[in-house]
């Protein structure tokens, strides 16, 4: 059933990018840079959020199904169903840092419309590979969760195939963070 | 030696001693059992031991299984918060256990649990059933004559019915030959007493024809409360139904109070129950050793420096004999890692890989370091490393852990993620800069401070980078002394000691080139490891013709080492991600301060507690699989093979309760 809801998760999260381009593209010049790179920030925190959300989400249910049958399981199963969580954390790291550069906590932002899009694109990295990588790797918790039900002793190794798909997600922040700090002409 | 050193160990004893035998192996706990070779060569052994019927122990285990679900209803053993993740067992003493399984009934309890759990569903549906009756009664009581009375005689026909209030006004309830008399109102509905006149002619119910034009229901109350007609008015009735029903519960509370008091010995179930597993776990092992008509050939494995222990511990055995020999080559030797008490905690990783296999070298030492280093780069906080280290330490002290070599590990960690925070002015993120500026605090963290993370992140990107250089470089060493030491000394040094030279070249050159070293020493050593890199990849190819083209391919292992480099990458991701979010939850409070003024100082801790223990929480467990993965995929694949069992030697079955004195 979650193997039709990561295909249908992805465009969800691709059509909201779409929208966003296809406003910043028409409107642009209307909206002004600053609308730009918030919805660029926007995007970072929604699209990684989507996919921590529904991993985390079928994740935690099928975490909640082994525990009622073994209790002593659960020590084992949460930081499986935690996994797929950390890619929203990154995408809201990404936020926060593009904030920070166009200095929203500071008092007025007067970002150009070049600027604007500098951020937005900055911050796609952290969201489009964290909405991807957070389905997927829900889908490896998910099926380490049996290792754990089956083999409790055994469930270090579903924690480590888990985090073989965060690889790529960890690299998007990585990308994100630097085009942020470096790339961004503010 | 890392991997403990094995004999092969070869019983024989006379049949008669079979059960007494294998008790004294399982409380011995030294012997790993393996199945024997010579199982099943003289006569089948499964026939010789096929049980006429099925062993004691299978019954009561299914017996056992009920009682425990039965008394879990009552929950007398608690259970900390902490030992839903540890998986600690409750403590039982062995006088108990031996009590138990001198004394407890289990048949008796569980004839009882099950005579018990039959009249509780009934007693509990008797319940249900009279307060549905009662419900039913409630609106009546106000109906002044017996229940019993109200039914049709020869000539008249009475009812208690419920109609549309709506109705009560009709012409029909007026007419002659009817009456009517409205015992209770409520949401439209009315419950009436009628009687009909019913004529010469008493054809069925007279009332029925009326009560259908009026939209009304026949009730037959009466005949749902039989039982207690006699009591006669509807309010005597509930009364004897009420009395009735306190019966009936005082019946179950007593039935409940005496299942509570049972259920004391559920500690006594859960031992019970490892006393049988323990009983087939020993009948399984049985089944495993060799046989001939008069003997019983067992085999195993124990450690070399366990060898005397053992025989001391089978000395009462007059009639057998211990062989022990080295292991032969081709045989599957079980793997007990034995390490300094500092590397210990680390088996742990290992563990999660898998067991080195008995013929290579154990990864534990060299992955330590390593491990140990990834993981407090990747956390980098100062606080966060003494709150791991100090939650790790309380947590060994006070849990009493079976194993105890992850939360050391993690004790460890949090020394290098402490070294790793002072290093890069991580203490809680900036608080010191945020909250305590110009303090002497602030002043002595950043005097500390010699990297930061934030500002600086291409100088960690490159420490990171050179950390997976030296790790996958000392991954290629390890690789070489162990073919060297496995005998084949010059694939050990022109296959993997080229690579040993070739690389730390590669990169002295590249530093010379860039300007950062003056001396082009590189050239040279990167010169003397190519030629061997390319007399490697000429070596193995048998063709005269196709040996240049192999020489120069080999190069292409560049590309993965490259990419394997790059993955060192998540090092400096895996920092900044923590103290990010360490600066985030500073400002956050701050922010609130600014918003609230006096009130934020109350708000803050909160805040600060709450975001910080879960950066901490979140990024431990990245930190943990990335370091581990690290080990894994880039520093294993060099040199490691796996596939070692694990040494388990044979014990008393603990799955429910631990044993003590």
């Amino acid at each position: 059933m979650f193997k039709g809801m990561v295909g249908s998760w992805t465009v969800v999260g691709i059509v909201l990018l779409a929208v966003c381009l296809v406003l910043g593209a028409f409107f642009g010049e209307v909206l002004g840079g600053n609308a730009l790179a918030l919805m660029g920030a926007g995007l970072a925190v929604v699209l990684s959020g989507i996919g921590s959300i529904v991993g985390v989400g079928v994740a935690g249910e099928k975490a909640a199904g082994i525990t009622a049958e073994e209790p002593e399981n659960f020590g084992r199963v949460l930081p499986l169903q935690a996994l797929p969580g950390t890619q929203g954390i990154y995408g809201f790291l990404v936020a926060f840092l593009a904030l920070i550069k166009m200095n929203a906590f500071g008092g007025v932002l007067t970002l150009t419309l070049e600027q604007g899009w500098q951020v937005f694109f900055a911050c796609l990295p952290a969201g489009l590979s964290g909405l991807m990588s957070a389905l997927y790797q829900a889908k490896v918790s998910l099926a380490g969760m049996d290792i754990a039900a089956q083999k409790p002793d055994e469930s270090g190794k579903g924690m480590i195939l888990s985090a073989m798909v965060e690889t790529y997600a960890v690299l998007g922040l990585l990308t994100s963070i630097l085009l942020i700090m470096f790339a961004v002409n503010i | 030696m890392a991997i403990a050193r094995m004999r092969k160990v070869t019983i024989l004893a006379y049949e008669e001693l079979e059960a007494p035998l294998f008790e004294k192996l399982r409380d011995a706990g030294l012997m790993h059992v393996t199945k024997s070779t010579v199982a099943g060569t003289e006569e089948q052994p499964e026939e010789i031991h096929t049980h006429a019927e099925t062993p004691e122990y299978v019954k009561r285990l299914s017996q056992l299984a009920v009682i425990k679900s039965y008394f879990e209803r009552y929950n007398t053993i608690k259970k900390s918060f902490f030992d839903m993740f540890t998986g600690k067992k409750p403590d039982v003493s062995y006088s108990r256990f031996k009590n138990a399984v001198d004394t407890y009934d289990i048949p008796g309890v569980f004839d009882k649990v099950k005579e018990h759990d039959e009249m509780l569903s009934r007693i509990t549906e008797r319940i249900a059933d009279l307060e549905q009756k009662l419900q039913m009664l409630e609106p009546w009581r106000s109906l002044d004559i017996p229940l019993g009375e109200v039914r049709e005689t020869r000539t008249c026909d009475t009812c208690l019915a419920m109609v549309p209030s709506v109705a009560l006004a009709s012409d029909a309830l007026a007419s002659p030959g009817v009456h009517h008399k409205v015992i209770w109102q409520d949401k439209g509905q009315a419950g009436i007493w009628l009687a009909v006149f019913a004529g010469e002619t008493p054809e069925g119910q007279a009332a029925n024809s009326l009560l259908a034009a009026l939209g009304g229901t026949r009730l037959n109350l009466a005949r749902e409360v039989e039982d207690y007609l006699e009591a006669g008015l509807v309010g005597d009735i509930c009364r004897a139904i009420e009395g009735r029903l306190s019966e009936l519960q005082e019946k179950r509370d007593t039935i409940l109070a005496k299942d509570a008091e049972m259920a004391q010995g559920l500690l006594d179930i859960l031992a019970l129950t490892d006393y049988y597993l323990d009983k087939q776990n020993l009948d399984r092992i049985r089944k495993e050793a060799g046989r001939t008509r008069f003997t019983l050939i067992v085999e195993g494995y124990v450690k070399a420096k366990d060898m005397d222990l053992f025989r001391g511990q089978l000395s009462g055995f007059a009639d057998i004999e211990i062989i022990d020999e080295e292991p032969g080559e081709a045989e599957d030797v079980p793997v007990y890692l034995e390490n300094h008490p500092i590397i210990r905690p680390f088996e742990a990783v290992t563990a999660i890989y898998g067991y080195p296999n008995y013929r290579e070298l154990d990864p534990t030492p060299w992955l330590a370091p390593f491990f140990w280093l990834f993981f407090g780069l990747c956390l980098g906080d100062a606080i966060y490393g003494i709150m791991l280290s100090l939650f790790s330490w309380w947590f060994i002290k006070t849990q009493n852990l079976e194993d105890e070599r992850f939360m050391r590990l993690l004790m460890y960690c949090g020394f290098s993620t402490i070294l790793a925070g002072a290093l890069t002015g991580s203490w809680f993120g900036d608080f010191p800069v945020q909250f305590l500026k110009g303090t002497v605090i602030e002043r002595i963290t950043s005097s500390m401070a010699v990297l930061d993370p934030v500002n600086d992140p291409m100088t960690l990107l490159l420490v990171s980078l050179a950390f997976g250089i030296v790790h996958i470089w000392v991954g290629i060493i390890v690789k070489m002394v162990g073919t060297i030491r496995g005998g084949n000394v010059v694939e050990g040094i022109i296959d993997h000691g080229s690579w040993v030279i070739f690389l730390p070249g590669l990169v002295l050159w590249g530093l010379s080139k860039a300007g950062v070293i003056q001396s082009g020493v590189g050239l040279y050593i990167m010169a003397a490891g190519a030629v061997l890199v390319m007399i490697s990849g000429a070596r193995n190819q048998k063709s005269i013709f196709m040996k240049p083209i192999s020489a120069v391919g080999k190069f292409y292992d560049i590309v993965g080492y490259f990419s394997d480099v790059l993955s060192y990458a998540r090092i400096l991701a895996l920092m900044l991600a923590s103290a990010i979010i360490g600066v985030v939850v500073n400002t956050i409070s701050r922010l609130v301060v600014d918003m609230l003024g006096g009130l934020g100082w109350v708000v803050i801790p909160v805040i600060l507690a709450f975001g910080h223990l879960l950066n901490l929480a979140i990024n431990a467990l990245g930190s943990f699989v990335h370091s581990g993965r690290l080990q894994f995929v880039e520093f294993f694949s060099k040199f490691f093979e796996g596939g070692g069992t694990p040494f388990r030697p044979l014990r008393r079955v603990k799955e429910n309760v631990s044993l003590t004195d």
